[in-house]
């Protein structure tokens, strides 16, 4: 095979031609490297047409498990899609050894440090490190020193980014210390090769990386500070703002561990509580995603909302361990690899073994000389790390720019770091139909196991095209590459699930449903059945205003009339003002169908429903299986399909109104078929009834309490019929006899049909009843009292009383007074839930603190 | 001198408070030959569900403590008998250091003492040097100058410069603004000098306490006038910390209680807490400083 593979790969020169002056990760003295024969004779066998495809298929697989990243500081706050390279970067199992043995070494080295820094610091006191250079360092965090658990001062996580650059070799870039980030992409990845070329991942005998979270887990859940019963363990995340949101909910599904922002938790007696929707349930171990700083409102960055007050002072007091330990971005010191190779011979009598990029730092004076020497060769960094802190590369300054940053060096020269600037490596990429070298920085990842640290075999790629746009990638979006260790064994399958008792373990932690997640569902529930009952009233118009002529008074006309006035009821806004005489009616009529389904006039129109709907949904990611969160992508489509301005051509509005409606119902089925019955899903439905109640009692109001004459009349019933879903069944039972009563009997009363507004009150009644209670608080006596209230409402109507006209004869008095009781008890029922198991809305606030006032002259 | 403390600081809420976390840094340093508490209290209504003591990373007493039950004012009353003795006298051969000398030793010391010490040379949130704080402070530290001189000719400047005016700063007031009003608190002439000294490549740190305030002849002395204070100190090899107070003009006697230390006041607010409530706060606070027999 090699020899043919070869005359291939000779073809295949033809078109990569490897960057000057860089060491390629393929190309090797005018030849492919060995380990990339099997690879790239496949894909030449593929051939460009092929690739292109392949290509497509990866785009299309990461837009429905809707892989995205936010981008730090955009103002719009968007999620941008993430995009996978087909050409993997590729090592052989020997040059990764050497590799993982170097990062097993540096991961050990930090975790000594770690326990230092954060201890006895004698790293300080036996002149290894300076003491400018860490207490100068806003990173330290001086309320973590001290802390009595070893677990809390032990690394568990690790990750380095790494490049080989022509002169240096291989060499660390950057140490990830504080949450490391990219490890569920690097996953995801995986997982979209596989799907898309498993046989040659087979045959290339890639490594797989089912083990690392093995060992990830089992080294997590051994760091309960109490032994004793399973640990209770939750991934603390910032929020759906976050740029890596995704990779957390991503994680916490793949982990099997619930996803917990600061306001879910709560500190009690030196416990961190997560607010779960039957009470306080105690957490062991908080696998945290949130910066050091925002950790303790109490102890560390005051006005955060994103961490959770006494955090540090559970951790003192051994009543939770939280990896990385709170403080651990001090490893990320850039200063540090300065010292590193001194520190490992100190502490571990080793050679480094995987050696930092040269790196000064200027509070030393020979130090700060070089670098103010060779600023053109170096990237200066700042020991500050907040906003306007980034590094600055000297060969892009000009000349005064460099004199400025020179003087600001000489000021404070503790505060600066120099490091030498690097040619990164290239890897062939797959850009534009051909294969071009784009620089690659590869981030490895490391966990602690029970036994040791554990090294993930393969890692994040990130690669670009310029060595100026890969400094920046991970924020502004480069492209990723799977990274494969080839193996000399054939690889076997490994599930995380084929763990021993894995189940048992895990089983407190799955049940446990945090109050937000709860009301997160709630809203989805609620949401999803309003952009319904939405959608299908604005079908209804579209097929009324298509069919109606364009006279004034016809009843086509009329009706359509009467279901804009249904419409405005929905979607929270006056009726449409008529608009100045000269225009037709049809394009009035236009003007205010479009008003429904996007735009300003309408706040409550079908576009903001959807949208607050895909924002609860977002929130709450990891709940859904793949083919659910598919549904919710479609919607995301729609949704941008539906915003694009008022330009949606009627004719395309009306298909596209189906396809929401099918992928709405898509999403709820698949909702009701995967999601086990547990409380998630009893939110998400009790949302569902209350809301199709309110839709369809205020629907009705508009259309059914006015009395209308004949010709009107029998358009109005049909649209009701087919806006709700229930022509097909009243055809079935009634023929064509367009009769009040026996509308009222199957829309209002009939408690067998899914589509009746009694089902709704009926459903909602036995689903409430199986929400967490406290006995001896009665917490749900009042919406159990508020539903009861609407059923009975409902049960005891009397189909003549309502089907009289009252007064002047224009109204059904009592069907309007019974519609408008039940949408009003649906919603009370909605504001009780709320009170009950949603009242953790208030917000921690920071207490002034005095101000000194003395005055004794 | 025998002083009993009393610290009494008072929240009331507009709306109940379901839960707060409160950290206090209310208690007395014990510090041998200088200072020593006798009975160190902190009284807390309505009385905490939780609560445990440590010392921070500056060595200053912490009391963590949370109240659980829905409540709608809470008092922290810290109550203190104290002795001072006063910080030791300056050595003679620690006076006639230049500065530079004490600067050239914090830069490259590695004694356990001068280590200690070498962080405070760095700036910090709420007292980071900058040209104009450099400038105001060179004019007291002139070539070879002593610096317990200089320092202490610092101390008398801010006396004789800025204007004690309550209500004039906030604590976001930066130094620059404060160094064109030339008016503040106690608490921003600590900053001032600290960042001056730390311009130079100084040690400083900033003090919280208490001073005894002497009534005005022939009227009683006055109960809750008094809040806490604050000063500077710093630090000379072979002296150790000597402190000065810029708001009187004066080196700290028996009549200065040693509440706690940090780079800034942001290191040791005497309370801090987070709470869970909809509604606002007011806060009221007295402290009462009484000589004992």
């Amino acid at each position: 095979m090699s020899e043919s593979a070869s005359s291939q790969a000779s073809h295949l020169d033809l078109a990569y031609r490897p960057a000057e002056g860089r060491r390629d990760a393929m190309w090797h003295e005018g030849q492919v490297r060995p380990h990339w024969l099997p690879y790239v004779s496949a894909i030449h066998a593929m051939g460009t047409a092929e690739l292109q495809q392949l290509q497509l298929e990866i785009d299309r697989l990461l837009a429905e498990n809707g892989v995205s990243f936010n981008v730090h500081g955009d103002p719009k706050d968007t999620r941008r899609p993430w995009r996978l390279d087909p050409i993997p970067l590729i090592y052989d199992e020997r040059s990764w050894q050497l590799l993982e043995a170097g990062l097993l070494q540096r991961a050990r080295l930090f975790d000594l440090i770690l326990a230092d820094l954060y201890g006895p610091r004698k790293l300080i006191a036996d002149g290894l490190l300076p003491p400018e250079l860490l207490f100068g360092d806003p990173r330290f965090c001086r309320p973590c020193c001290g802390m009595p658990e070893a677990a809390n001062r032990r690394l568990f996580f690790y990750a380095a980014d790494l490049t080989s650059d022509p002169e240096l070799g291989l060499a660390v870039l950057a140490d990830r210390t504080e949450a490391p980030s990219g490890v569920g992409y690097a996953v995801e990845n995986r997982m979209v090769m596989d799907r898309l070329l498993p046989d040659l991942i087979r045959d290339c005998r890639v490594r797989r990386l089912s083990t690392f979270f093995r060992e990830l887990r089992a080294g997590l859940e051994a760091a309960a500070p109490q032994a004793g019963a399973a640990p209770r363990v939750a991934l603390m995340t910032p929020g759906p703002g976050h740029g890596t949101y995704f990779e957390h909910a991503y994680l916490a599904a793949y982990l099997g561990y619930p996803l917990v922002q600061g306001a879910d938790l709560t500190v009690r007696k030196g416990r961190v509580m997560l607010k779960a929707l039957d009470g306080l349930k105690p957490l062991d171990i908080l696998l945290r995603r949130v910066d050091d700083r925002l950790c303790d409102p109490l102890e560390l960055q005051e006005e955060s909302t994103t961490g959770v007050a006494g955090l540090l002072s559970a951790v003192r007091r051994a009543g939770v361990s939280v990896a990385n330990p709170v403080g651990s971005a001090v490893l990320e010191n850039p200063g540090l690899p300065a010292y590193l190779p001194a520190i490992a011979r100190h502490l571990l009598g080793e050679d480094l073994r995987l050696s930092s990029v040269p790196t000064w730092w200027c509070g030393d004076p020979v130090a700060l000389d070089h670098v103010q020497a060779n600023l053109e060769n170096m990237v200066v960094r700042s020991l500050a790390n907040g906003p306007g802190s980034a590094p600055v590369h000297g060969q892009l300054l000009d000349r005064a720019a460099q004199e400025a940053l020179r003087s600001r060096m000489r000021a404070r020269p503790h505060a600066f770091v120099g490091q030498a600037a690097v040619r990164f490596a290239t890897c062939p990429a797959w850009s534009g139909g051909r294969f071009e070298p784009h620089m690659t920085v590869l981030r490895c990842f490391l966990a602690a196991g029970r036994q040791g640290y554990a090294v993930l075999p393969g890692g994040l790629t990130l690669s670009a095209a310029s060595d100026a746009t890969l400094q920046l990638s991970a924020r502004s979006g480069g492209i990723s590459k799977d990274t494969w260790i080839v193996a000399e064994a054939p690889q076997t399958h490994i599930s995380l699930w084929q763990e021993p008792g894995r189940s048992q373990e895990s089983a407190p932690a799955t049940t446990v449903l945090p109050s937000r997640i709860a009301e997160n569902l709630f809203w989805v529930g609620r949401y999803a059945e309003r952009a319904e009952g939405i959608t299908r009233l604005l079908r209804t118009i579209a097929r009324g205003y298509q069919r109606s002529s364009l006279l004034q008074e016809s009843a086509d006309a009329q009706t359509v009339r009467i279901l804009f006035r249904a419409m405005a009821r929905l979607t929270a806004a006056p009726e449409a003002p008529a608009a100045p005489g000269a225009d037709s009616l049809r394009v009035r009529m236009e003007r205010e169908l479009l008003s429904g389904v996007g735009g300003p006039e309408r706040p409550a129109n079908l576009l903001a429903t959807l949208r607050f709907m895909l924002r609860a949904a977002h929130a709450v990611r990891h709940l859904w299986s793949s083919d659910t969160w598919r549904s919710i992508n479609r919607l995301e489509g729609f949704a941008e399909s539906l915003g694009v301005g008022p330009q949606v051509h009627i004719r395309r509005l009306r298909s596209l109104l189906d396809e929401v409606i099918i992928s709405l119902m898509a999403f709820a089925g698949l909702t009701s078929e995967s999601m086990t019955r547990e409380q998630g899903w009893l939110l998400l439905d009790i949302g569902r009834r209350i809301e199709r109640s309110i839709v369809l009692a205020e629907f009705l109001r508009g259309t059914l309490v006015p009395v209308h004459a004949t010709p009107v009349f029998h358009l109005v019933f049909e649209a009701v019929l087919a806006t709700t879903e229930n022509i097909i069944t009243y055809r079935h039972r009634y023929r064509n006899f367009m009769q009040l009563p026996t509308m009222l009997e199957q829309v209002l009363l009939d408690g067998y049909n899914p589509r009746s507004l009694l089902y709704q009150l009926q459903r909602l009644q036995s689903q409430a009843a199986r929400l967490p209670r406290q006995p001896a608080e009665q917490r749900l006596h009042r919406v159990d009292r508020t539903v009861l209230e609407a059923v009975n409402r409902l049960l005891l109507a009397d189909v003549d009383e309502l089907c009289r006209a009252g007064g002047d004869g224009s109204r059904y008095a009592a069907l309007g007074e019974l519609l408008a009781a039940v949408s009003r008890l649906s919603a009370e029922a909605s504001d009780e839930l709320n009170r009950t198991y949603f009242s953790h809305a208030l917000r921690p606030h920071q207490l002034t603190s005095p101000r000194l006032i003395v005055d004794s002259r | 001198m025998n002083y009993r403390i009393t610290h009494r600081t008072h929240y009331l809420y507009h709306e109940p408070v379901s839960l707060c976390h409160n950290e206090a840094r209310l208690l007395p340093r014990e510090l041998a030959g200088r200072q020593q508490c006798h009975r160190c209290q902190l009284l807390i209504d309505p009385a905490p569900t939780d609560h445990s003591e440590r010392y921070d990373f500056f060595g200053n007493r912490v009391v963590f403590f949370t109240i659980e039950q829905p409540h709608e004012a809470l008092t922290v009353t810290a109550a203190s008998s104290v002795s001072v003795m006063g910080p030791p006298p300056v050595p003679q051969a620690a006076r006639t250091l230049h500065w530079e000398a004490v600067r050239d030793a914090l830069r490259s010391g590695m004694d356990a003492e001068t280590l200690e010490a070498r962080q405070f040379v760095l700036d910090s949130p709420l007292a980071a040097a900058s040209a104009a704080v450099r400038d105001y402070a060179l004019e007291s530290f002139a070539p070879g100058r002593p610096a317990l001189d200089a320092a202490e000719s610092l101390m008398q400047r801010i006396y004789g410069d800025f204007e004690f005016v309550s209500a004039a700063t906030t604590l976001a007031t930066p130094l620059s603004d404060l160094l064109r009003m030339r008016k503040g608190v106690c608490q921003d002439f600590a900053h001032l000098a600290i960042a001056c000294l730390r311009s130079l490549g100084l040690a400083a740190r900033y003090m919280s306490g208490y001073i005894e305030t002497v009534p005005p002849p022939g009227r009683e002395r006055l109960r809750g006038a008094d809040a806490s204070h604050a000063w500077f100190a710093t630090w000379l090899p072979g002296a150790g910390w000597c402190d000065f107070d810029p708001t009187n003009g004066q080196m700290p006697g028996e009549r200065h209680i040693v509440l706690a230390w940090g780079r800034d006041y942001g290191d040791i607010a005497p309370l801090k807490g987070v709470l869970v409530s909809s509604g606002k706060h007011e806060m009221t606070v007295g402290v009462d400083v009484e000589p004992e027999p």
